[in-house]
């Protein structure tokens, strides 16, 4: 079984590679903002994913890190003038070691304790962020033009935050699917599933945890930083908003939690949801009420999400999606 | 501000705190018998503060009337709320839980956007003041605070005397037991949802007669009662009408030595290092 | 001797749960732990492979002290587990769950390694046509037996088994006794916790009696089951026991 299964992982990136250059291909600007989204929420779905769905920690405030990579990276580049590529991983990095230091003491936490200890963090610091001046406190920081004279210009700047978004994406869904085949992975649903066994067959869970914590803030900060380097601006409502990362949560579990695929189809499924309900005269104004309709359907009937639900329903499908 | 204005702050800021608390005690109640942290606790107080809005500038009703209006659609929307979203998932994790609730949250949210729009609205009441040296206590404040101290003293009451609390407190300490002794557990959690969204219900109602709201304003109030959870301890009510005081002491005579703005700051630091150092909340034992 | 228990207490408030209990197992040796509900068997093997730290005495494996080591410290030194209450890994599939006990202990197999090791140990236990099932659809006795299938793939050199045959039917019990003898061949030592007296009476070399957390006796089975201090011990009233050890026969 195992070694007929199939090239999944290469398929995937080939497949998500290919639908990122449509925009390209066609000189379709609008097409291109919807795709950057779309690109953006699969890397903060598939790392959510990575410590909830694998190991089994609801990260409610998991966008705290969009928000702490954003703001490092924005600073960097609007205070020295870095380059943003260069902004974006220094930006990556402090994050990743905040997770490390915020994760020791909470993933000590279980269940909704945790839970809501990362719903306080990411408040504590979207009011510290606040009140922070250095950073712009309420009013936040943006760009003057002249920032993006270095990349060619305006447009050429928003073709290289899609060509990044598109970029840590892949890297995303790659990282996400090698932990999942990995003794690492193997460790951490080990964890999910009951923490105190893991321990009895060797495991050092607090180490993993940190691990798994630590990864999955590393590719939100790199996504944060590439969407406040487009936006031009930054504030500490849209850098640290608990409704995107319940949304993102809700792909995870719309897709498949616990699945490589489902976060990324959840995403899509998402956004392509709210496109249609946005723009159609009937359903614009209800639109919430509807995602949340469905919310609701697929929480209590489709416990296992789209890419699961198909997993459960035809094993033989298990070798080819994951 | 200087420290003449601690006094007041500090009153003010207690008084603020029952109505907290009455709100608190509606998501640790929740919390407590089913081990369900109720995501759409926000909206379903923003649901209170329209009740008596609608009640008042529609037809005239008094909203102290509204008020006891607020209670029972609470008590009901509660029960409905637990059947449709939360019964069949009772026993999945808290995940499932949460995002159950959390649908609801974007139902309501998203339908009362329609209807109501976003725009501000207030409740005009005038009840006079209490004047005494530079504390004044206004009448709405007081009003408010006897409601919220009358309804907590009803539901202590209901739950320790009655037959009925009694059995929604054995099933909050043990499901299977209390089945076991003939209670019908699901009725019970089906009416501790409503009698915890009976409260959020009120205390949003009472918030109205005070401040002005839009119907996002229920956020703010939903992150205050987590916050006030936690130091009560999850699932502890005495621990919530504590915490809630606590934390509108806080408000109140922070906001004399630092900006507004740091208040939220320090609420939330308190709330993390809370639940790390003492998981069981303030009153509660030793983690 | 691969394994020195000396003097160890565990204290649960009040409660003496073991009371400086001592015992040791050699390579190639099954030891039984016997003793009335209650008695501090299971907390006794949780204070060897770390979940209790006791609060006086000392654990010793293969001559290193490991006394307050995390369990995963312990699990790598080569000490397995499987529990008395049966904790699969609800959502992994059988094989998955086995894999888990191959690559982590002793060996920290790679996880083809160890899915290898993990196939050999659920065919010798039955299980290999349950191999993709979620371990959670297993009924109890399949339960158990991947309970111990999962200590087992660590490779161990002592398996602390804690009442793996209650709730297993004779055939059933006779297959487990058989993967007992099988492992005193191959040098593994173990601990086996049992109510089952024909069964400790029929593979264990020696036999360890409990009560209130103290040992009480310690000899062949014969010798301890003869011994009116553990017949007293188990059903109060010596003679009744006498009767009732006779019948279950040995
Ligand atoms: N975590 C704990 N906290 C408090 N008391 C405990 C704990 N674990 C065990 N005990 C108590 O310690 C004593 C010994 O329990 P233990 O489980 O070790 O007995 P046992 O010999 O394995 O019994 P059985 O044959 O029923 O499995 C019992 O009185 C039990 O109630
Ligand atoms: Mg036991």
């Amino acid at each position: 079984m195992r070694d007929l299964r199939a090239p999944f992982l290469p398929a995937l990136l080939v497949f998500i590679a290919a639908v990122a250059a449509i925009p390209i291909v066609s000189n379709n600007p609008s097409l291109r903002e919807e795709l950057f989204l779309v690109l953006m929420l699969v890397t903060l779905a598939s790392s959510i994913n990575i410590i909830m769905g694998y190991t089994g920690y609801v990260s409610f405030g998991h966008i705290v890190f969009f928000g702490i990579g954003g703001y490092i990276a924005f600073w960097l580049m609007q205070t020295f003038n870095v380059h943003f590529l260069l902004a974006a991983i220094a930006s990556a990095i402090p994050a990743a070691l905040i997770a490390a230091l915020i994760g020791i003491p909470i993933l000590r936490l279980r269940g909704a304790y945790f839970a809501l200890a990362t719903v306080g963090i990411n408040e504590a610091m979207k009011s510290f962020m606040t009140n922070f001046e250095p950073f712009g406190g309420a009013i936040g920081m943006f760009f003057s033009f002249s920032i993006y004279l270095q990349y060619g210009g305006a447009r050429e700047a928003a073709f290289l935050a899609y060509y990044t978004m598109a970029a840590i994406a892949l890297a995303t869904v790659a990282t996400s699917y090698v932990i999942r085949r990995s003794k690492f992975g193997l460790s951490l649903m080990a964890i999910r599933e009951d923490q105190d066994v893991a321990m009895l067959v060797g495991i050092d869970p607090a180490r993993a945890k940190v691990m798994a914590y630590v990864i999955s803030a590393f590719f939100p900060a790199l996504a944060g930083a590439t969407f406040f380097f487009k936006n031009g601006i930054i504030e500490p409502g849209p850098a640290f908003d608990l409704l995107r990362s319940i949304e993102s949560l809700v792909m995870v579990v719309l897709g498949g939690i616990g699945t490589v695929a489902g976060p990324i189809v959840g995403a899509a499924l998402y956004e392509w949801l709210r496109g249609f309900l946005i723009t159609n005269p009937t359903f614009a104004n209800f639109q919430l009420a509807i995602a949340g309709l469905l919310l609701l359907l697929t929480v209590l009937f489709v416990t296992a999400g789209l890419v699961g639900s198909l997993r459960n329903r035809f094993p033989r499908l298990r070798a080819y999606i994951q | 501000m200087s420290l003449e204005a601690l006094l007041p702050s500090a009153i003010d800021g207690l008084m603020l705190g029952f109505v907290y608390g009455l709100a608190a005690l509606g998501l640790t109640l929740i919390f407590g018998v089913m081990k369900v942290i109720n995501l759409s606790h926000g909206p379903i107080i923003a649901l209170g503060m329209f009740a008596v809005f609608i009640l008042f500038s529609s037809f005239g009703v008094n909203p102290y009337l509204g008020v006891v209006a607020a209670a029972l659609v609470g008590l009901l929307l509660g029960i409905a709320i637990y059947f449709v979203a939360v019964d069949r998932v009772i026993d999945a994790t808290e995940l499932t839980t949460l995002l159950a609730t959390f649908s609801v949250n974007l139902m309501i949210i998203g339908v009362a956007t329609v209807i109501f729009t976003t725009s501000p609205r207030s409740i005009d009441i005038d009840l006079g003041a209490l004047r005494a040296g530079n504390v004044t206590i206004l009448g709405t404040h007081g009003v408010a605070v006897a409601v919220a101290v009358l309804v907590a003293a009803a539901l202590y009451g209901f739950l320790f005397r009655t037959r009925t609390g009694k059995s929604i407190r054995a099933v909050a300490n043990n499901r299977a037991a209390a089945e076991l002794m003939g209670i019908d557990s699901r009725r019970m959690l089906a009416l501790a949802f409503g009698i915890g969204t009976a409260l959020a219900m009120t205390s949003g109602a009472l918030l109205a007669t005070l401040f002005s709201f839009t119907i996002l304003s229920g956020g703010t109030y939903e992150l205050k009662s987590f916050v006030i959870v936690v130091l009560g301890g999850l699932g502890n009510p005495t621990g919530a009408l504590v915490g809630g005081l606590v934390i509108g002491f806080l408000e109140g005579v922070l906001t004399v030595f630092l900006p507004v703005a740091w208040v939220p700051v320090v609420e939330y630091v308190i709330f993390v290092a809370v639940l790390l150092l003492r998981p069981a909340g303030l009153l509660g034992a030793r983690a | 001797m691969i394994l020195d228990v000396e003097g160890v207490t565990v204290r649960f408030g009040g409660l003496v749960a073991c009371d400086a209990a001592t015992l040791s197992v050699d390579q190639g040796q099954i030891l039984g732990l016997i003793g009335p509900n209650g008695a501090g068997k299971t907390t006794l093997l949780n204070a060897i492979n770390g979940v209790y730290r006791p609060l006086a005495g000392r654990v010793e494996f293969r001559g290193e002290d490991i006394t307050g080591l995390r369990p995963f410290q312990v699990a790598r030194r080569g000490i397995a587990r499987a529990h008395q209450v049966v904790r699969p890994l609800s959502d992994l599939s059988v094989i998955a769950n086995v894999t888990v006990g191959a690559c982590f202990g002793r060996e920290n197999l790679g996880l083809g390694a160890a899915r290898r090791v993990a196939q050999e140990v659920i065919a010798s236990l039955g299980l290999a046509d349950k191999s993709e099932t979620p371990a959670g659809k297993l009924n109890v006795a399949q339960k158990k037996r991947l309970e111990l299938a999962r200590a087992l793939a660590a490779r161990p050199m002592l398996l602390l088994a804690d009442e793996v045959l209650a709730g297993l039917n004779p055939q059933e019990v006779a297959e487990m006794l058989t993967v007992f003898r099988t492992l005193r061949e191959q040098g593994v030592a173990v601990i086996m916790i049992e109510h089952l007296m024909h069964a400790v009476m029929n593979v264990c070399d020696r036999v360890v009696v409990l009560d209130y957390g103290k040992k009480i006796a310690e000899g062949t089975p014969q010798q301890v089951s003869s011994d009116p201090k553990v017949i007293e011990a188990y059903l109060g009233d010596p003679k009744v026991a006498a009767k009732f050890l006779e019948e279950e026969g040995a």
